[in-house]
């Protein structure tokens, strides 16, 4: 009897348990029409802003990107292939332009060596993605290593110069960093020249050791990632060692806690943006059929990208088969704002914080780049509004209209 | 000029009485925050709900609306997706500035849940420009191309051609197919009515023609993609009208057209005794549109047109397409068309010629009289099959057979500088020709990124076509000079011609990666192409003599000739090419260099009954090309291109120069070949730029463009022509040391907005010159023959309701000799155009032209005045129109030419005055609408 009431309340313990586990899949409903709008004020506070150093040649552009590391802030400016230094008070240090590398060079900064990598191809060669599979397959083979050139600049070298680097396995293969000693290999390639078929989307390696995989595919002929190449996305939250993960094709987002992981969240999408369950099961014949799918299905999910929790907001971008979009989404409510129906006013000084690309995230931060002359046109019409401290030399100065200013801001807790 | 001068001071003076207008400034702000609201749709609508004009608000919430109507009781909507809708009523007063700042609530009502629909005029999505012509309120039965007329950034320019913020429309396409087959824009824009329309986008799109070269900005196509309603996927318009007038004038067209989500058909038909051409179905169905509003007003009888012509043509056209998707990427569609036509001629024509000859200028004057039939049979088809912008299939077929008939006599007078009779000839020839052309075209291209070594283009023509005709003429030559040189002739030509010719050419995308593997040659492109052709002509040319001794025909067997041409070519040829591309936020700019080596051999054999010309000859020529290319964008400011090239190529001389087949039966022009003639080599160097403004928000729209190419010529075949006082002549062909070739032509067009209306400004142009050596009477000369043609149009259009066009152009020609004893000549002639449109009382329209010709071979000008007036009733589908035509019953149809040895005015009977009375019936029905 004992042994009965034993495995009764283990029974029911076990079944609340996996109600309570179910449950924790929260569902976040979006229609990518929405029109709900909202002011920034709502989501954003903590504005500080980090003036840059007037420099003559220095103008801003929409296709800046920022990385903040240890010390520096660099502004990545991919239009002029050029990388500005500045220290974290803005004051310029240098300009280092990465314009003669080549084409297919673009700066990747890596927190754990606190070095800027540029990988990319010889441009003396041109790889196909079937070039690109066989290299990887035969990637020690040192006749390999010719197809491709890797320069590093090393951000605890004072002198601040690119180096000639070589190119080795994790570049080649494209292993990341993910924490502590544990590397990532996110990349999802489907080829016929692969001999075993079984593969991971998503591997952990510790020291070159393979110690955890997940969401196994056939990488000869997944009818998913056929005549495509994709990638797991996965971004560091305000916790170390705890990631969010998505997939390529799937509505569900999952946090990852050291090496084990959990569904935590699921997109709910209207009916007409999902895709068809054929998708998952019937191959496309060729590259352009896969083209044609996405050119006529345009508004069906593709991933999520860049989700970033807070208590009382989720902000994540979501690419459709052939449309981008970025969201911020309000627990309490359960109401899903498009990025781009989020207004400025006056409070935040007319400035419009959520850009379609070129928002960078370090920690709980988000960093943006802003026009001079947007602060200047509004300290000059709202003359009652007193200039933040950190700003007074920098508007006094008369900045050129297009210099850049950097705007630190953090989510509403 | 003085006139056109008056008309542009008028058009002034009514645009500047337009300008009594009203400003409307102020500014969208969030009701609660205060917030500005960027991108607010503030529209001003008239009494009736018609939409006068929008805009959208800046980032600081502000906007500008100018040249608003003045006391008048205007309706002002300011909507902003999630805010509730701001309506107010305003009055304004000419030359005050009226001030509205709203603020907007926010709609609470309004979830996530909830898709609020709005009617923007305009929008971008993603790279697409939309245009919601639900937005725009016009009349009932308005077409789209009244829509576009209303859009900011786009101009429709008097030649019926397209441009959004200056850059043309190249492909208009209906749910993403060609309308009815058509390339042309009016068959779509001119019929569809606005009711019947989804939207209107705009984007570019992949040129396939140039799969084989690297993608170039300039390369990509400014489309417009009409997607119409669901309920309108099917549909049927047309036209069928007759029409009676005064000297027996009439016409007659039909049109009917039928469409739905895959197929389409159309008839076309017509008659007429005006000369108005009707001869191509495509051109019958863009001239039957039913929009009214600016009518071609040149789409009448054509006066400048030589002669009575009697013209009639029947046809239709099949389209179908086999697979259902709205997107031009995906294409399996095939065309069909039908056309049987006919011309029935008379044209009587006389024709003064100055004539350069040592020390004794000859004018010539030349009267005939023709008469000609003719019928013709065209099929073709055309089937086009793509997956993606990396492949194409593109099949061309084509059938035609023609059947004429005609007769002609001339009378030939040559004179002396001082007027004495040296010469005659008089000619009476009666001819009938069948010919039967068949042509197959198939171009297929497939490009793979991936894979390179699988790319390839592959080209195949073939033509084979058979021509049999028979020719009387008798010719007699009477000469004032020396009796013994007189002639008599009556000769019957019997001509059987045969030709063929296939050829294809295949480049291999893959040659680069074949033969380098993986290594990228300093991002230099290769391609190979390899070209055969084999071309055969066959002509049995059998000439007889009438003696009238004998009283029967006799062979001549000087002329009489069985000739058969065979010529082979193989011409492999390697491309390199290298971009450089920059570009930032504002900017974009590309060079691409191209080289390109040929290497062509030629075999060509000719056997003839004619000794001399049994020749094998074999060539081979290692030619080359290049050109660079150069383009800038400044977003949405300015695009230019400019293009720079150079090409050799060599040129032998065909049997007919080597040994020419002499035949005197025409004593003003008797040709003699030259055995020894040398390669011609010929450098040309070409150039070509073009401009346009990109400024979305601009009044005004620029485009321009030059082009011209210069060709210097070593060993050029010319004329040694040998002139007798009686006006005989005879050409030896010999070579030059070199001749030289100047082509420019250019063109400059821009347009302003002033909200519902239109200014436009077209001027076209191009100038030649020729410096050719040549012998004249054995003495060596320079010809250097210069023509230079400007065209200039002013139109201005007050809404829909009046569009007046001003135009003159102006033609020059001129030939000078270097050397002594020889005469320069010239002549000009110019026209001034002026037409006006009146579209009012409602369903009225009234419309006049005037063309003033002036010669200066003529002592005074001669005025083409027609009018028309129009009703249309019967729920607009009837309509009634009076032609009057030449109405001061002056008009004559004159033309100059000039050649190396002088000019020539050509002076042909054609339509005179007459009135006539037409009415069409429009039937259309689009779905539901």
């Amino acid at each position: 009897m004992r042994v009965k009431l034993l495995y009764s309340t283990s029974l029911l313990y076990f079944l609340l348990f996996s109600t309570t586990v179910q449950s924790q899949l929260r569902k976040l409903y979006l229609h990518p029409k929405t029109v709900a709008r909202e002011k920034q004020t709502k989501f954003v506070d903590s504005l500080r802003f980090i003036p840059l150093e007037i420099k003559e040649d220095i103008e801003i552009s929409n296709n800046y990107n920022i990385e903040v590391t240890g010390n520096y802030i660099l502004l990545i400016d991919y239009m002029n292939k050029r990388l500005l230094v500045y220290l974290k008070n803005g004051k310029f240090l240098k300009q280092i332009a990465y314009n003669k590398l080549g084409d297919s060079f673009y700066p990747n900064y890596q927190e754990v060596t606190n070095q800027v990598t540029f990988f990319g191809n010889n441009k003396n060669y041109s790889l196909t993605p079937k070039d690109l599979v066989k290299i990887k397959l035969d990637w020690n083979n040192p006749r390999n290593k010719k197809y491709f050139k890797k320069y590093t600049l090393n951000l605890n070298d004072p002198l601040l110069t690119i180096k000639k680097g070589v190119p080795a396995e994790k570049d080649i293969v494209q292993v990341r960093h993910f924490y502590d000693d544990y590397y990532v290999q996110s990349q999802i390639t489907v080829s016929p020249l692969f001999a075993d078929s079984v593969d991971y989307e998503f591997k952990v390696y510790k020291s070159n050791q393979l110690v955890k995989t997940f969401f196994p595919y056939n990488r000869i002929n997944e009818p998913r990632f056929l005549y495509t190449q994709e990638n797991v996305s996965f971004n560091k939250t305000d916790t170390a060692n705890i990631h969010i993960l998505t997939r390529p094709f799937y509505d569900t987002i999952y946090k990852m806690k050291g090496d084990s992981l959990f569904a935590a969240y699921q997109l709910v999408l209207p009916l007409e943006n999902t895709l068809p369950p054929s998708f998952y099961n019937k191959p496309f014949k060729n590259k352009t059929e896969r083209e044609n799918f996405y050119r006529n299905n345009g508004w069906m999910l593709q991933q999520i990208y860049s989700f970033y929790e807070t208590p009382r907001f989720i902000y994540f971008m979501v690419r459709y088969l052939s449309n981008f979009d970025s969201y911020i989404y309000e627990k309490q409510t359960d109401v899903t704002y498009k990025t781009r129906n989020v207004k400025a006013d006056s409070s935040q000084y007319n400035l419009q914080l959520f850009p379609t690309f070129g928002l960078m995230r370090e920690r709980d931060k988000f960093y943006k780049s802003q026009k001079a002359s947007d602060l200047l046109d509004f300290f000059d019409k709202n003359k009652n509004v007193a200039v933040p401290k950190e700003l007074e030399e920098f508007i006094n100065s008369k900045p050129p209209a297009n210099t850049p200013v950097i705007v630190e801001f953090k989510f509403k807790n | 000029m003085k006139h056109t001068l008056f008309i542009c001071l008028l058009l002034f003076w009514c645009t500047r009485a337009l300008c009594q207008t009203g400003v409307l400034i102020g500014s969208v702000q969030d009701a609660k925050s205060k917030t500005p609201l960027e991108l607010a749709t503030v529209s001003i609508l008239g009494q009736d709900s018609t939409l006068i004009t929008y805009k959208l608000s800046d980032k600081d919430g502000r906007f500008l609306l100018e040249k608003l109507p003045v006391k008048k009781r205007l309706i002002v909507s300011v909507t902003y997706t999630g805010y509730l809708g701001h309506y107010a009523a305003i009055q304004l007063e000419p030359g005050k500035r009226d001030t509205l700042n709203v603020l907007l609530a926010f709609n609470n009502k309004d979830t996530n849940a909830v898709v609020v629909t709005t009617t923007v005029p305009i929008r971008m999505n993603g790279d697409t420009l939309e245009i919601n012509p639900g937005a725009f309120k016009l009349k009932q039965d308005a077409v789209v191309e009244e829509v576009l007329n209303q859009v900011s950034g786009i101009t429709i320019w008097s030649d019926g051609s397209i441009t959004v913020n200056g850059k043309k429309v190249s492909n208009l396409l209906v749910d993403g197919k060609p309308f009815l087959g058509s390339t042309d824009t009016r068959v779509a824009t001119q019929n569809l009515p606005k009711s019947a329309i989804d939207k209107i986008q705009l984007y570019q799109e992949y040129d396939r023609s140039n799969i084989s070269q690297v993608a170039q900005p300039q390369d990509s196509l400014l489309t417009m993609n009409i997607k119409l309603k669901e309920s309108s996927k099917k549909g049927f318009f047309g036209k069928a009208g007759a029409g009676y007038g005064t000297t027996d004038r009439a016409e007659a067209d039909l049109s009917l057209q039928v469409y739905n989500k895959t197929s389409s058909g159309g008839i076309g038909g017509g008659f007429n005794n005006i000369n108005k051409n009707i001869g191509n179905l495509q051109e019958m169905l863009q001239n039957n549109t039913y929009r009214n509003y600016n009518p071609n007003l040149y789409n009448v009888g054509r006066f400048g047109a030589s002669g009575i012509n009697k013209n009639y043509s029947i046809g239709g056209l099949f389209t179908h397409s086999f697979i259902e998707t709205a997107n031009s990427r995906q294409n399996n569609r095939v065309a069909i068309t039908y056309n049987k036509s006919g011309t029935d001629t008379y044209t009587t024509d006389v024709n003064l010629q100055n004539r350069t000859t040592i020390n004794n200028p000859q004018f010539i004057r030349d009267d005939g009289v023709q008469n000609n039939k003719g019928d013709r049979h065209d099929v073709t088809i055309n089937y086009v099959k793509t997956n993606s912008y990396n492949d194409n299939l593109n099949v061309n077929g084509a059938i035609n057979t023609s059947n004429d008939k005609g007769n002609s006599t001339r009378f030939t007078e040559v004179r002396d500088s001082a007027n004495r009779l040296q010469s005659t000839n008089s000619s009476v020839s009666l001819q009938q020709r069948q010919t039967h052309n068949e042509s197959l075209n198939l171009n297929f291209a497939k490009s793979d990124r991936e894979d390179p070594i699988k790319g390839f283009t592959v080209q195949f023509d073939a033509r084979q076509g058979k021509s049999v005709s028979d020719r009387d003429v008798k010719s007699v030559f009477q000469s004032f000079v020396d009796a013994n040189k007189n002639t008599s002739y009556n000769r019957h030509y019997t001509t059987d011609n045969n030709s063929k010719n296939i050829g294809g050419s295949i480049d291999y995308l893959g040659f680069k990666r074949l033969l380098l593997g993986r290594y990228n040659l300093f991002g230099i492109n290769l391609n190979f192409t390899q070209r055969l052709n084999y071309n055969s002509q066959s002509d049995d040319n059998q000439v007889t003599d009438f003696d009238s001794t004998v009283k029967r025909y006799i062979i001549n067997s000087r002329i009489s000739n069985v000739n058969k041409r065979e010529l082979f070519e193989y011409t492999p040829s390697l491309s390199l090419s290298k971009n450089f591309n920059k570009y930032s936020d504002v900017y974009y700019r590309s060079v691409n260099i191209q080289l390109r080596l040929i290497d062509e051999f030629k075999t060509d054999n000719n056997s003839s009954t004619i000794v001399q010309r049994n020749l094998d000859r074999s060539f081979q020529f290692f030619r080359y090309e290049g050109n660079i290319n150069y383009n800038y964008t400044k977003q949405r400011k300015y695009y230019y291109y400019v293009s720079a090239g150079y090409s050799k190529n060599f040129q032998y001389a065909p049997v007919d120069q080597l040994y020419t087949v002499v035949d005197d039966i025409n004593v003003y022009d008797t040709r003699v070949g030259n055995a020894f003639l040398q390669n011609r080599i010929n450098h040309t160097f070409s150039l070509n730029s073009n401009f346009n403004t990109q400024k979305p928000e601009a009044i005004y729209s620029v485009n321009g463009s030059v082009g011209g190419s210069y060709t210097r010529s070593l060993n050029p075949v010319v004329d040694s022509t040998i002139n007798d006082p009686s006006g005989r002549r005879i050409s030896y062909h010999t070579n030059a040391d070199k001749s030289s070739n100047l082509n420019l032509n250019y063109n400059f067009n821009i347009s302003r907005k002033v909200k519902k209306n239109n200014l436009q400004l077209m001027y076209d142009g191009r100038f030649n010159t020729y410096s050719s050596p040549n012998y004249i009477d054995r003495v060596y000369n320079i010809s250097e023959t210069r023509s230079l043609y400007n065209n200039l149009t002013f139109q201005f259009s007050l809404s829909s309701l009046l569009v007046l066009t001003i135009g003159e152009s102006f033609q020059y020609y001129n030939t000078r000799q270097t050397a002594a004893g020889l005469t320069s000549f010239k002549n000009s002639n110019n026209t001034t155009r002026l037409g006006a449109v009146l579209n009012y009382p409602k369903n009225f329209t009234f419309s006049s032209t005037l063309d003033r010709v002036g010669n200066s071979n003529l002592d005074k000008p001669t005025n083409l005045w027609n009018a028309f007036a129009s009703y249309r009733f019967m729920k607009q589908q009837g309509e009634l129109k009076f032609s009057a035509m030449d109405i001061l019953k002056q008009y004559r149809n004159i033309t100059n030419s000039v050649s190396s040895y002088g000019t020539t005015t050509r002076i042909t009977n054609g339509l005179q005055q007459y009135f006539l009375l037409t009415f069409s019936y429009y039937p259309r029905k689009f779905g539901k609408t």
